[in-house]
């Protein structure tokens, strides 16, 4: 180890000694010589083993020396809810952050749902949290207050201690726990909020509470679950989806050394959502499951609905659109309009499949003993994954029900134990993926066939060429331009769709839909197909962004308007709000638009790129919140994209975390900008070409931008989640941005695959 | 299989598997050292990034065998006391998201500072380059390296 003598340590020191610099270095000698100033640990201090803590709710004890554990039940993707929502209990508790430290909560109904997705969380949890922790605030001061013998109004709290200022008396919340921990808790509906100009943690921005844990290795996630006896496994998974083992030959694979079983998984009618086929390897470690999984010889059924290639699939949409199309919205006549228009601008933007390709590997640790199954996932639905677990095991569900609310018939009485406890583990990385829990079946599945605790582990190949994609689809535009206005804007679209997800259809109601008189959106999903499909970062949104803000900027070019401009004359001065269905409802706000789209131009330096940089615009409602992002870059050549500066102005009401915020923004721009330029899977012969990240390229530290301005529309609404909404136009901005930059407009992506 | 020693986090330890092994496996799966992570195998994401002899490599190519009696470090080993100057500065910085790639831009970044103790920009980027993030960490990790760079980068 180089040992450096600190020149601020080699002043003070000859300092000290009162002589001169001779003297000073001496006292040191030849063989040790003074470090840097020693940094402070960042981990947290040993507790003490002798503190107890007190339960004063579901999600908070309080301990004798007034540390205060918080619950998160919600589980953490690295979207920032293990922080967030712990700092809404906090702030109404009137605690100190420093201390408070967060704990995961394991699936209990006690706590409530436990998913989180679809950016809801912080909204979901925004009013019940606070009143958690103002409850709790109220049992505490309840307490304080029978101690003293005076009324609770005469009482105020600060940073965990009740004040009887009358009477100049005090007592901490450690001191207050056991007594506060049996009385009744008040009735919600009487609790009153802080305001929130007396917010000292809401709206200020707290660290991500696992940091330390992260850095020296100490963060367990879901691949990291250790349990004694346990064995490795890993499944052989088949080529071309929808396929099922036909035979096996696992001669080879068995002689791999630390092999110990291998088990056919038969899906039976199970839903593809639920369980695929494949044929597991059990061993004693990883790699001999992953080497002897590549030995096996496995002959796989024939699947009927298979799509071979990119090409057939947009065939089927071309055809699915001619033939096809129902409208999803219909104002006006956009075919009159279009034929009596001064000019039409057509495009067609094709979208590829896209995997989630979350850094952890997908994987679940199951034990099973007597009835007893225990589980440790990076599942965030943890609900979905308890309920597939159930299934695998023919456990009956009702009867579970009944036991856990203590409501047992005597036939339960005599039953066999059933029981599922589920761990979810922090979760290295979601977009999505997560939500699908077919990587906690299949653990449950091996687990069961082997009688013995296993962790299935999948492997980045697997990961790839198993998921459940971002829809492929293809969109069909045509403008209408009179007068210098647009007055019809149509678009037609198909997209690979599965059976198993209801509900799934694009949306008719992103901007510019309510402010273009004559307005159409048809759709015609391709269902009968192999492909699985599913949610991925800000579903449909991801492709919307593209397509609208792409299309805005190519009828802005032949209009000879600037993008923005246009954007905000189809605004108009005093934009309304308008009824939206679909996720993030039930309404949209246009002024909401107009205030992220003036804040991103005016921050970002709208029309006054430096010489040799281009800028491109992008502008998105994603489930309640409303992003405008400029892209400022250069081309060092016709393939090199260089992005100097993104800038982006947010309208989603709180900021709960102000750190949080800033870093769900800065991701959603960076993903975006990866899966713009990069993003995209290839079909041949119905199987994914891609498998690793040599090929299934993402962004790296090269493509991020020289910097990342966020900046918040001011708000006193509720929080809306922003783990998605900064991702959809993060890849329009690229598109318009290199359109800028060359002329060449982007249609199709990836992008690198344009250009050049 | 055979026996090897390996030096690990100064401590030694002893064990008997597959010279093909990647050191990898070895720490997570034969020594329960689950800080260095898995992330794809082939080298393209440096999850799995460790210290073998001072230099940052990948612990999923390299076979145990090239390891056998060669100083390790690993995430857990950097700074036990929780010091080094880069976790505090990825502390400062609020750099992870999700966490799971962190551990591994640390290590690349340990053995950056240890070469370089005061890189420009690009030299960041170019270190750091083949250390993927899906969470998009990128800009947080730049500063904290420049952060621990002047704190005086190297924890020694």
């Amino acid at each position: 180890m180089k040992k450096q003598i600190n020149r601020r340590d080699f002043l003070k020191v000859s300092s000290l000694a009162g002589g001169g610099i001779m003297l000073g270095f001496s006292l040191y000698g030849c063989q040790e010589t003074p470090t840097a100033p020693k940094l402070p640990s960042i981990l947290p201090a040993a507790e003490d083993p002798n503190m107890t803590y007190y339960e004063v709710d579901t999600f908070l004890k309080i301990g004798t020396n007034g540390k205060i554990s918080i619950m998160s039940a919600s589980p953490e993707i690295g979207q920032g809810v293990k922080t967030s929502l712990p700092m809404l209990i906090a702030e109404e508790l009137d605690v100190d952050w420093k201390d408070v430290k967060v704990e995961q909560a394991d699936l209990d109904a006690k706590y409530g749902p436990q998913w989180t997705g679809g950016s809801t969380a912080i909204s979901r949890a925004w009013e019940p949290l606070r009143k958690v922790g103002a409850a709790a605030r109220m049992l505490l001061v309840s307490a304080a207050a029978e101690q003293w013998q005076v009324d609770v109004s005469e009482c105020k709290v600060e940073k965990g201690v009740v004040l009887h200022e009358a009477s100049q008396q005090k007592l901490s919340y450690g001191e207050l726990a056991e007594a506060a921990a049996k009385m009744e808790a008040p009735d919600r509906d009487s609790i009153v909020l802080k305001d929130p100009k007396d917010w000292k943690i809401i709206g200020k921005g707290k660290r991500n509470v696992d940091t330390p844990k992260i850095v020296t290795g100490k963060q367990n996630f879901g691949i990291d679950t250790r349990v004694e006896g346990m064995v490795f496994a890993s499944i052989a998974k088949p080529p071309v989806f929808n396929s099922r083992v036909k035979s096996v030959d696992d001669t080879e694979a068995r002689k791999v050394a630390g092999v110990i079983d291998i088990v056919t998984i038969d899906p039976g009618d199970f839903n593809p959502t639920m369980l695929r086929a494949g044929v597991a390897v059990v061993a004693e470690n990883t790699w001999a499951a992953i080497q002897a999984k590549r030995k096996l010889k496995i002959e796989w059924t024939e699947v009927s609905d298979m799509i071979a290639s990119g090409e057939e699939m947009q065939e089927m949409f071309v055809e699915a659109i001619k033939s096809k199309s129902k409208p999803l919205r219909k104002e006006g006549n956009t075919s009159e309009a279009i034929s009596n228009a001064d000019q039409v601008v057509e495009a067609t933007y094709e979208i590829p499949l896209l995997a989630h390709a979350p850094m952890e590997p997908m994987n679940t640790t199951v034990s099973i003993s007597d009835g007893k199954v225990e589980i440790w996932s990076p599942c965030q639905v943890p609900g979905r994954g308890q309920n597939f677990a159930a299934q695998i095991m023919e456990f009956d569900q009702a009867r579970m029900e009944r036991r856990a609310k203590g409501e047992e018939t005597e036939e339960d009485k005599a039953a066999p134990q059933e029981e599922i406890i589920f761990h979810i583990t922090r979760i290295g990385g979601g977009f999505g993926r997560r939500l699908y829990a077919d990587y906690v079946a299949d653990a449950v599945y091996v687990a069961k066939a082997i009688n013995k605790p296993v962790q299935v582990i999948w492997s980045r190949e697997d990961g790839i060429r198993n998921d459940y994609y971002r829809m492929a689809s293809r969109h069909q535009l045509k403008a209408a331009i009179k007068d210098g206005k647009v007055t019809a804007w149509h678009e037609q679209i198909s997209s690979l769709n599965t059976d198993y997800t209801p509900g799934q259809h694009f949306g008719a109601h992103n901007y510019p839909a309510n402010f273009v008189e004559n307005y159409q959106v048809d759709f015609a999903p391709i269902r009968k197909h192999n492909i699985p499909t599913g949610a991925l970062r800000a579903p449909y949104h991801n492709a919307n962004a593209i397509v609208d803000s792409g299309f805005m900027d190519e009828v802005a070019h032949a209009m000879g308007k600037d993008p923005v401009q246009l954007r905000l004359e189809i605004l108009g001065e005093n934009p309304g709000e308008f009824d939206y269905d679909g996720h993030g409802g039930p309404k949209i706000s246009g002024l909401k638009m107009k205030q992220v789209i003036e804040l991103a131009a005016e921050k970002g330096n709208w029309g006054k790129a430096p010489a040799g940089r281009f800028q491109g615009f992008s502008a998105h409602f994603t489930f309640g919140g409303y992003v405008a992002l400029i892209a400022e870059i250069s081309m060092p050549s016709p393939t090199e994209v260089k992005i100097h500066k993104v800038t982006s102005a947010v309208h989603c009401g709180t900021v709960v975390n102000e750190f949080g915020a800033n870093a769900q923004v800065e991701g959603g721009i960076i993903d975006g900008i990866g899966a713009a330029m990069f993003g995209g899977l290839t079909l041949k012969d119905g199987k994914i070409v891609q498998s690793n990240f040599h090929d299934f390229q993402l962004a790296r530290q090269t493509l991020a931008p020289d910097e990342i301005a966020v900046h918040f529309v001011p708000s006193d609404e509720k929080p809306e989640g922003l783990g998605e909404m900064s991702y959809p136009p993060a890849q329009s901005m690229i598109a318009n941005a290199i359109f800028a930059a060359t002329g060449k407009r982007i249609q199709k992506f990836p992008i690198a695959d344009q250009l050049g | 299989m055979a026996k090897f020693f390996l030096n690990i986090n100064n401590e030694t330890r002893e064990m008997d598997v597959d010279p093909n092994m990647p050191l990898l496996w070895v720490l997570r799966d034969v020594l329960g050292l689950t800080g260095t992570k898995f992330g794809c195998g082939i080298a393209q994401c440096g999850c799995c990034t460790v210290h073998l002899e001072g230099e940052a490599i990948r612990s999923c190519i390299t076979p145990i065998s090239q390891a056998k009696g060669k100083k390790v470090v690993t995430i857990e080993g950097l700074s036990p006391e929780g010091n080094h100057p880069l976790q505090v500065a990825w502390v400062e910085e609020d750099a992870p998201q999700c966490g799971y790639c962190q551990a591994g831009q640390v290590m690349n970044a340990a053995a950056l500072l240890d070469k370089n103790p005061n890189p420009t920009d690009q030299e960041i980027i170019d270190a750091m380059a083949g250390n993927l993030c899906r969470c998009g960490t990128y800009n947080r990790i730049r500063k904290a390296i420049k952060n621990a760079a002047e704190k005086g980068g190297t924890g020694s």
